[in-house]
């Protein structure tokens, strides 16, 4: 569905993004994953046309700089931070159905399904950050076009509206729609997409499945626990028991660095072994550190 | 010898009395006498030639003292050579004819009716078309001019002759004739005439007096000229209730222009939409000669009154000055303190002045002043009338308010500037024209981008039904 | 480029210019100094049955070279620049329309709105005037309301010159404002120090007057309310002359003509031809 050859974009010196070439079959859920600054968005704006690029991206196997205007119509897309005009909802909603030309009937089943019916005469600018989120998201749904491009579409949201629209979007991932989504979180990546990529410097550093990728980036996950003085020793056989091995100990605190999926399994056995744990909290590893990681062992 | 002067004596009374039978002889072109000249020739000294309805080819000569009187407008066509009616005896009158057809030829002057040596006439009632020259008053002093309707060849202008011309006819009055499409109404050497109630149209200059003094003219409207009146080397010159009226030549268009004029009086006047109201070059010229101006009115021109430099004398009191693109212009820059602009507490009225009247009788307590400081620049630039009405005009009058520096010497000083306006009862009463069309048209401009709009707006505006 | 996006770009400007506050804030000025002027003209705009170029035409003129030039080339540096600052731009860019049609969508749909505020004027004016019976020849009054309409397009345009080039509102709003006072002073005030200086000749200050989009306005708007032109002095004779009154008309309404297709065919050409970096 999209097709990317080497498709390179220069801001004077600067390479936003450097010779990129990637494919996303129909039907599936593309994550592009990196740090702010990586080159995401701009690969984004190439994809749709909105900036000038060198190389080739086809969608659907149209050519996007020969045929902007019918590739485009394919895309439904919802940006970073949308900037609706001052109108209210539906006239928002009114004005891009217009251009997208989809009838009434349409509209309010947007409307329906990101549930912003009771908002109507709102102002775009009275809406909150989840409501401009999902409005954009109706918005990119209106002609119903197979291709969902969203960027860093969580970025601004809160716990509840963000679990809110990832959940929209897996529904019509779901019901066949392709879609290609950047992030800075690996947990979004994971719970949405069937393949994934890592940039970094406006380059791909990293293509894999998401699985993998949690495998590889997992390791550098932290898990702090917080133990009285005195079961400090038992703790740490128990661990080492059970092949912990990267622990390190700050006071009456233990750091035990381990993969995401094995932050439960440590908690677990020391909970077995009746070890009175006081506190703890699990660090996610940054992009930044997960990048760095990649770049010196690779996959 | 006694004998032959009795005979002689005898004779002279027989033909003395067969002369003072004053006979009438009526021409037609069906009668026994179907030609004027014909009839000319017949005639004595003191006759009357009657001329029925017809149209009567060729030129006539009137050599005797004859009353020629057309009735129903009988037609005389020079059929394009020569001067149509020459009239060479005193005491001629021509009344009630339709003359045209004269020749062209400027050098030898073709006109419509010529009066040569012929004073103390009459014309009267004649309606005079595609003529060089109108009416030619030659040495023939003391003549009626009246009613007559004069309409020139349709030339370019330096090929027209003058719709009524006076050459050394001095004590001729000209009265209520309409002349259009001529050149000037002009007099050379006439003084003592009077020229009242004509209309003057589509000409160069409306009136033109050349070294004839002490001359009058009344209730004439001078429209659409190059110049309205152009009064030059004369003295003497009183005029009254004249309209002068869109005289817009290039160049020119002056209301009344006033070239070397001694001893003007100009009361009541209407100087309007012309190019510039009143001009005054080196007037007056004598040395104790003062020209009066007074309670005329002088509006919606570009310039109200222009002034060559170092006009000293005239007395200017009582005008309204209204809304004149430029009030007063002095050409090449400078003042016109030499003259006066008020006189016994009265000065004139500026529709520009910004004073107030304190006291209520009528006059400003501060004076008024010329000084603008673009006004003086295009005085000394020309070139610079371009940027008139641009907002840079006004531009330059503020920073010349905001540093006194550049406030130009007042052209005009009037310390007794009027509140209102006067103007004559003459000029006042007239209808204001109210038009239909204008208001629905501009009704249109109102209600069609209303509707426009509300159309563009209603359609993107969304309903959204339950 | 398809002419159904073109139209909702026009009817979402015109909207817009209501819901813009001091769009109409300038409507109301414009069309209630137009009022106060012909009513406290027109009292005296008569005398014997004449009325002639007096302050009452002078005085409209000026009022529209004062405020067309200035809502005109704010509207048209806001614009893009404006939508381009907030996001917006990018936004609509994503779906399916060109630049192309945005940008003529927004041109003529700015344009209408202008258009109709001085029509607005221009109309409430001559139900003052034909109420009090002044006015006279409708034609004249109609052909000062079209010159209007064209300098506001040719300024309109120059706007939007500014506006493809611009990466804020507010630099483009004082661009904008700069090149007003360019337009209705300082040019004008550069060509009359010159002519002072130098004793430019006539032809050189015909020329130079040429150069304003504003002095052209006045000059075909002089020519059009003034059965004479030497009210514009040695140059306006020298013009009238040189090109005959049609000519003239012809020669002034396609130098505005030119003051329109140079500005707006550059800014089209550069934001929707030519591709550049970024929006």
């Amino acid at each position: 569905m999209i097709d990317i050859r080497e498709a390179t974009k220069n801001f004077g010196d600067f390479k936003a993004v450097d010779k990129v070439s990637f494919s996303v079959k129909a039907g599936e859920a593309f994550a592009i994953l990196g740090p702010n600054g990586a080159g995401k968005s701009t690969l984004i704006r190439c994809i749709l046309g909105t900036l000038d690029f060198e190389g080739e991206i086809r969608l659907n196997n149209l050519d996007i700089k020969e045929n902007r205007k019918e590739a485009k119509a394919l895309i439904g897309y919802v940006p970073q931070e949308p900037q609706f005009y001052d109108m209210t909802t539906i006239e928002v909603l009114n004005f891009f159905g217009s251009i997208r030309r989809v009838n009434k009937e349409r509209i309010e089943r947007v409307l329906h399904l990101v549930g912003l019916k009771e908002h109507v005469f709102k102002s775009t600018s009275a809406l909150s950050g989840g409501m401009r989120q999902r409005l954009s998201f109706g918005i990119a749904l209106l002609s119903d076009s197979p291709v969902l491009i969203l960027d860093e579409p969580t970025s601004n949201l809160d716990a509840y509206a963000r679990a809110d629209l990832l959940r929209l979007i897996k529904k019509f991932k779901t019901e066949g729609k392709t879609v290609l989504f950047s992030s800075h979180r690996l947990d979004e990546v994971e719970f949405l997409a069937d393949r994934a990529l890592v940039m970094k410097s406006g380059k791909i550093i990293l293509e894999s499945t998401p699985h993998k990728l949690g495998e590889v980036l997992g390791l550098k996950s932290k898990l702090h626990i917080k133990l009285p003085q005195s079961s400090i020793k038992t703790a740490l056989d128990v661990l080492n028991e059970n092949g912990f091995n990267n622990i390190s100990l700050n006071g009456n605190k233990l750091s035990i660095e381990l993969s995401h999926k094995e932050r439960i399994l440590a908690l677990r056995k020391l909970l077995l072994a009746e070890i009175p744990v006081e506190d703890f909290n699990v660090e996610e590893p940054s992009m930044e550190s997960i990048m760095e990681e990649v770049q010196q062992n690779g996959l | 010898m006694h004998y032959i002067l009795a005979l002689i004596v005898v004779a002279g009374v027989v033909a003395s009395t067969t002369k003072s039978v004053a006979e009438t002889y009526t021409v037609s072109p069906t009668g026994s006498i179907n030609s004027i000249s014909k009839a000319i020739g017949l005639s004595k000294d003191g006759d009357t030639v009657e001329v029925e309805k017809g149209a009567y080819k060729g030129r006539i000569v009137v050599d005797k003292s004859i009353k020629l009187i057309g009735i129903d407008k009988p037609s005389i066509d020079g059929q394009g050579k020569g001067t149509v009616v020459l009239i060479k005896a005193p005491k001629c009158t021509f009344k009630g004819f339709l003359v045209i057809g004269s020749g062209e030829s400027l050098t030898i002057e073709d006109a419509g009716i010529v009066l040569d040596s012929a004073p103390d006439s009459i014309i009267e009632d004649n309606k005079l078309e595609d003529v060089l020259f109108g009416i030619y008053l030659k040495n023939s002093r003391r003549s009626l001019i009246k009613n007559n309707v004069i309409i020139g060849k349709d030339l370019p202008l330096p090929q027209r002759g003058d719709g009524i011309r006076l050459w050394y006819s001095p004590e001729t009055h000209i009265l209520y004739n309409h002349t259009t499409q001529t050149r000037d109404l002009v007099m050379w050497w006439s003084g003592n005439t009077l020229i009242k109630g004509n209309k003057i149209e589509k000409g160069r200059y409306g009136l033109h007096y050349m070294y004839s003094n002490d001359n009058v003219f009344e209730d004439n409207l001078f429209i659409d000229n190059f110049v309205g009146g152009f009064l030059m080397y004369s003295s003497g010159i009183r005029f009254y209730h004249n309209i002068f009226a869109r005289n817009q030549g290039l160049a020119t268009g002056y209301g009344v222009g006033f070239k070397d004029l001694d001893d003007v009086v100009a009361e009541e006047n209407l100087f309007i939409d012309n190019r510039i109201g009143l001009y005054l070059d080196n007037s007056p010229h004598l040395i104790d000669s003062w020209n009066k101006i007074e309670k005329n009115v002088i509006a919606f021109n570009d310039i109200g009154a222009s002034f060559m430099p170092s006009i000293e004398r005239n007395i200017i009191v009582s005008n309204s000055f209204i809304d004149n693109a430029e009030q007063i212009e002095v050409r090449g820059g400078g003042t016109l303190s030499g003259n006066k602009w008020f006189k016994e507490n009265e000065g004139n009225f500026w529709s520009d002045y910004k004073g107030y009247d304190e006291n209520n009788d009528g006059i400003g307590e501060i004076p008024y002043l010329a000084e603008s400081l673009f006004e003086s620049l295009v005085d000394r630039y020309p070139n610079l009338r371009i940027f008139i009405f641009s907002p840079v005009s006004q531009a330059i009058e503020l920073a010349s308010h905001a540093f006194p520096i550049f406030k130009p010497e007042p052209k005009v000083t009037d310390e007794y500037p009027m509140i209102n306006s006067y103007i004559p009862e003459k000029f006042k009463g007239f209808k204001k024209k109210f038009s239909m069309g204008f208001l629905i048209i501009s009704t249109l401009m109102v209600f069609i981008p209303l509707v426009l709009y509300f159309y563009l707006v209603k359609k993107t505006k969304g309903k959204v039904s339950d | 480029m398809d002419f159904r996006n073109v139209y909702i770009l026009i009817r979402k400007e015109a909207r817009d210019s209501v819901k813009n506050w001091w769009f109409v804030l300038y409507t109301i000025c414009f069309s209630a100094l137009a009022l106060l002027l012909l009513f406290l003209a027109s009292s005296r705009s008569e005398i014997a049955g004449f009325s002639g170029f007096g302050r009452t035409a002078a005085s409209l003129i000026n009022l529209v070279l004062l405020f067309i030039p200035l809502i005109a080339l704010v509207t048209g540096a806001i614009s893009i620049s404006n939508e381009r600052e907030n996001g917006t731009l990018s936004y609509l860019l994503s779906h399916p329309i060109t630049k192309s049609e945005i940008f003529t969508g927004k041109f003529i749909g700015l344009l209408l709105s202008i258009w109709f505020s001085i029509s607005l004027g221009f109309g409430l004016a001559g139900i003052a005037i034909s109420i009090r019976g002044g006015g006279g020849d409708i034609s004249k009054f109609l052909m000062t309301a079209v010159l209007s309409a064209i300098l506001a397009a040719s300024l309109l345009s120059v706007g939007f010159l500014i506006s493809v080039f611009s990466k804020k509102a507010a630099k483009a709003t004082g661009i904008a404002v700069f090149l007003w006072l360019v337009f209705i002073v300082i040019g004008d005030l550069g060509i009359m120090g010159s002519t002072v200086a130098m004793d430019l000749g006539i032809k050189q200050v015909f020329i130079l007057a040429l150069f304003n989009p504003t002095e052209v306005f006045k000059i075909a708007s002089v020519l059009t309310l003034s059965p004479r032109f030497e009210v514009l002095g040695p140059v306006g004779i020298y013009a009238f002359k040189t090109f005959g009154r049609e000519g003239l008309f012809y020669l002034l309404l396609s130098v505005m003509a030119l003051w329109i297709l140079i500005p707006l065919g550059y800014a089209f050409l550069s934001f929707s031809v030519l591709r550049r970096e970024e929006l």
